[in-house]
């Protein structure tokens, strides 16, 4: 595999030894090539306007929530990136908002770091994972008929499919993706699409309560 | 008998004369027959003649003769009497013209009114004078005698008759039905509410009433005297009243007040009673002088009131106070000193029930004060209602909080302890080993993933899942995954959407997947299957919701050694606490399989 082949990935942890570890795994994977890691969001920030990623990993866990901003950042400044995040375990409302913000995959700092070049490289070609919790909470919040007030509310744009809602709805109850392919009868890079949808929605969707909300408010001329 | 001589309106002056069209005869040869004794001597006097000026304390009869000048042109003559009374028989020319009453029938007092009468032409004379004679019945105290007599063409006469009856009786009708008007809404206002002011004006409506009529009604319902007394004492009382009631809504009723008010009462009663009973109307005039004392008590009340804090009503009031001074300092001058005229009328009567109108305004203005300030009173009632309310449902909300953080703090007391007990124990048996030393590095990665699962698991608990048991289970299995999968085993998944279950506690969902976790383990350590199958319904019955786990690996009877230890006496603990059935037996055809059963509610 060349050096042109490999998948390009930069990385922004402020916690050193976490990031150690995370720039070893990269660094073992003959798939990947480390190409910047920071430890602010500063540092990333200026290097963004520059580099180009294919896979930015980003701490959750940085000071004062800027995780979310260098989330914004990549998603401006390197559109073609793919955004994964680096949390703790259990931090699925900050999952979502991560979603919210462009993010498409998610590593669990548990010590399973082992399995990260394979997550990188699956959501390089396409595979967005998503864990039973975050579905529940994706089918609460944006699934027709169990939208909370505002968002029901608010214009319909964002609204699930009813094969994303049922993708969802499996997804919560413990079922696989290739579980998922029988079961509905598509292929894998069919439910990956649905699932890279939801996302996409979310973050419409998030944007759509966001606007919503501020004209609500008055924020916003109507 | 000297001859009786008529004087064209001299006394009135300025519109006397024939040419005016009347004249005012104030003159007549007086004969007076006191009761008991001889008839006196006629005498010319000047009129208006009052009887109890001569004979205060008796009655009689008297007899006036009067000339009525020559008329001229074909017009109807009137005679005009501003008083005339008690009971008379009135002639012209010896002809009896009108009998008003019969004399010395007491039942009739026509002394209250003026009275009008047409006199036919046959009886008057062209070029001489004609007699016009009074016979009165008088009874002492009442006023009887005559007045100056008005005799002139009918269309001058009437009108001034009119104005004297408008003075004399329309107005003071309308001021008795106003007041009773005002008496009855002032006593209901006393019957609902008790407060003395309403009452005190009820009551002046009342001995007000009482006293107008005694000056309008020409038959009284009593005989005289005792009518007369029970005018007199009306009148007392109704002064009396007027001043406690004066003091009662624009100043202080001092404690000497009230004692003086029932003192001041009951001699004003006895006096007067005793005045009128025995004929001696000094003391009347004496109990009408004293009462002067209350009167400028209230008056300077009024005054002094309206100067300190004017108001509409103390202004009304204080107006209403120097009307009725000027009006009976205008009476003094025109009516008590006889020889001024006899066709003026008493303004003081009417001044007073002015006054009395006022107090009713001020009664209105009470009310309406009161009426505002029970409003008010409702108004800041329902608001303290609203503002209790609101402290109770604000109280209501913290005890809700409070019992709410409570058990959220006892939940998590129990995840902690949990985690202590699950994460702790493993850690510390992961240094043992450790220190031992000798342990298989797979032994000990194997006990740093167990306390691992533990920490996920505790964290896991801790996640909103809905209500949804079946995320339960999926996070589970999502957790567990890559192990099962490194272990080679096939899971088959078969997990329904399951109903919402409101009752799903963090402690609930630790200990589901703690059973479910165990038996899984079960399953990869000792059970050498090849597929697990997973499946999780709803139950019908009991509601309730049944979780399978079933291996197809070397049995129960086989894993008995290790499972039926202390993981299986844990497992069954864990399904106790939550109020769960859990079943583990033999699968056919062989494995184990682990049902576990939730209740619903």
């Amino acid at each position: 595999m060349t050096a042109i082949d490999r998948v390009r990935v930069a990385l922004v942890e402020d916690e050193a030894g976490t990031r150690a570890r995370l720039c070893s795994a990269v660094a073992q994977s003959p798939a990947l090539e480390l190409v910047f890691t920071a430890a602010t969001a500063g540092e990333i920030h200026a290097w963004l306007r520059e580099g180009r990623p294919d896979v930015l990993l980003v701490d959750l866990g940085l000071p004062d929530g800027s995780g979310f901003e260098v989330i914004e950042w990549c998603r401006q400044l390197a559109p073609k990136a793919e955004t994964m995040v680096i949390t703790m375990f259990g931090d699925e409302a900050n999952m979502i908002r991560a979603f919210e913000a462009g993010a498409r995959g998610y590593l669990l700092k548990d010590g399973t770091e082992d399995d990260l070049s394979r997550h990188v490289l699956q959501l390089h070609a396409g595979g967005s994972p998503m864990s039973p919790i975050i579905a529940r909470q994706l089918l609460t919040r944006m699934a027709p008929g169990t939208a909370a007030p505002i968002a029901a509310a608010a214009p319909a744009v964002a609204s699930l499919s009813p094969r994303e809602t049922e993708v969802l709805a499996l997804v919560s109850r413990g079922y696989t993706y290739p579980e998922l392919t029988s079961l509905l009868g598509v292929s894998l890079s069919t439910i990956q699409t649905h699932v890279k949808s939801i996302y996409s929605k979310l973050a419409v969707h998030s944007k759509t309560e966001a606007v919503f909300e501020a004209r609500q408010l008055g924020l916003l001329d109507r | 008998m000297a001859a009786p001589r008529a004087e064209a309106g001299n006394a009135g002056g300025e519109g006397g004369g024939a040419d005016a069209g009347f004249v005012q005869i104030d003159r007549a040869l007086v004969t007076l027959w006191p009761d008991g004794s001889p008839a006196e001597a006629p005498v010319e006097r000047a009129l208006p003649h009052r009887w109890d000026i001569d004979h205060p304390h008796g009655g009689g009869r008297a007899r006036y003769q009067l000339m009525l000048p020559p008329v001229r042109g074909a017009e109807p003559y009137a005679l005009f009497f501003p008083r005339i009374g008690n009971q008379v028989e009135v002639r012209v020319g010896g002809h009896l013209v009108t009998k008003l009453g019969e004399l010395g029938d007491e039942s009739t007092d026509m002394a209250k009114l003026p009275v009008l009468m047409t006199v036919p032409a046959a009886l008057l004379s062209h070029d001489a004078p004609t007699e016009l004679q009074v016979d009165a019945a008088v009874q002492p105290g009442r006023w009887g005698g005559l007045s100056a007599v008005i005799f002139g063409v009918q269309s001058v006469v009437v009108p001034m008759y009119r104005t004297n009856e408008l003075w004399r009786q329309s107005a003071p009708t309308a001021i008795t039905w106003a007041l009773v008007f005002m008496g009855l809404i002032a006593g209901g206002l006393w019957w609902q509410h008790r407060e003395g002011l309403y009452g005190i004006f009820a009551l002046i409506s009342l001995f007000g009433v009482t006293t107008i009529s005694g000056r309008l009604l020409i038959t009284p319902p009593l005989p005289w005297p005792a009518w007369g007394a029970v005018g007199g004492i009306a009148l007392c009382v109704l002064l009396l009243l007027m001043a406690r009631f004066v003091m009662v809504a624009i100043a202080e009723l001092r404690p000497w007040m009230r004692v003086a008010f029932w003192v001041y009462l009951g001699l004003c009663v006895c006096a007067v009673t005793a005045s009128f009973l025995w004929h001696q109307p000094l003391i009347y005039t004496l109990v009408l002088g004293s009462l002067l004392l209350p009167a400028m008590v209230m008056m300077y009340s009024i005054v002094r009131k309206m100067w300190m804090a004017p108001t509409w009503e103390s202004t009304l009031m204080c107006l209403a106070g120097v009307t009725a001074i000027v009006a009976g300092a205008r009476d003094f001058m025109v009516v008590r000193i006889p020889e001024s005229g006899s066709m003026s009328y008493a303004m003081l009567p009417l001044a007073v029930f002015f006054l009395v109108l006022a107090m009713g305004g001020t009664v209105v203005g009470h009310y309406v004060r009161q009426v505002a300030a029970y409003r008010e009173l409702n108004a800041s009632l329902a608001r303290r209602i609203a503002e209790r309310e609101a402290e109770l449902g604000e109280s209501h909300r913290l005890q809700q909080r409070q019992s709410e953080e409570q058990a959220a703090l006892q939940e998590r007391q129990r995840i902690m302890r949990d985690i202590h007990d699950g994460v702790g124990a493993h850690l510390v048996g992961l240094l043992s080993m450790m220190k031992k030393g000798g342990a298989a590095a797979e032994a000990l990665q194997e006990q740093a993933h167990a306390a691992l699962d533990e920490l996920r698991m505790a964290v896991d608990s801790l996640q909103p899942v809905n209500g949804d048991l079946a995320t339960v289970l999926a996070t589970l299995r999502y957790r567990l995954q890559p192990r099962l999968e490194a272990a080679g085993l096939r899971v088959e998944w078969e997990v329904a959407a399951l109903p919402e279950m409101r009752s799903l506690t963090p402690t609930t969902v630790l200990n589901v997947q703690r059973i479910l976790l165990e038996a899984f383990t079960n399953v990869l350590k000792h059970a050498a299957a090849t597929t697990v199958r997973v499946t999780a319904r709803r139950v019908e019955g009991p509601d309730r919701l049944e979780l399978r786990v079933q291996d197809d690996g070397a049995g129960i009877s086989a894993e008995q050694g290790r499972v039926s230890g202390h993981g299986l006496g844990n497992m069954r603990a864990r399904a106790q606490s939550i109020g769960a059935a859990l079943v583990i037996q033999h699968a056919q055809p062989h494995g184990t399989v682990v049902e576990l059963s939730l209740p619903m509610a």
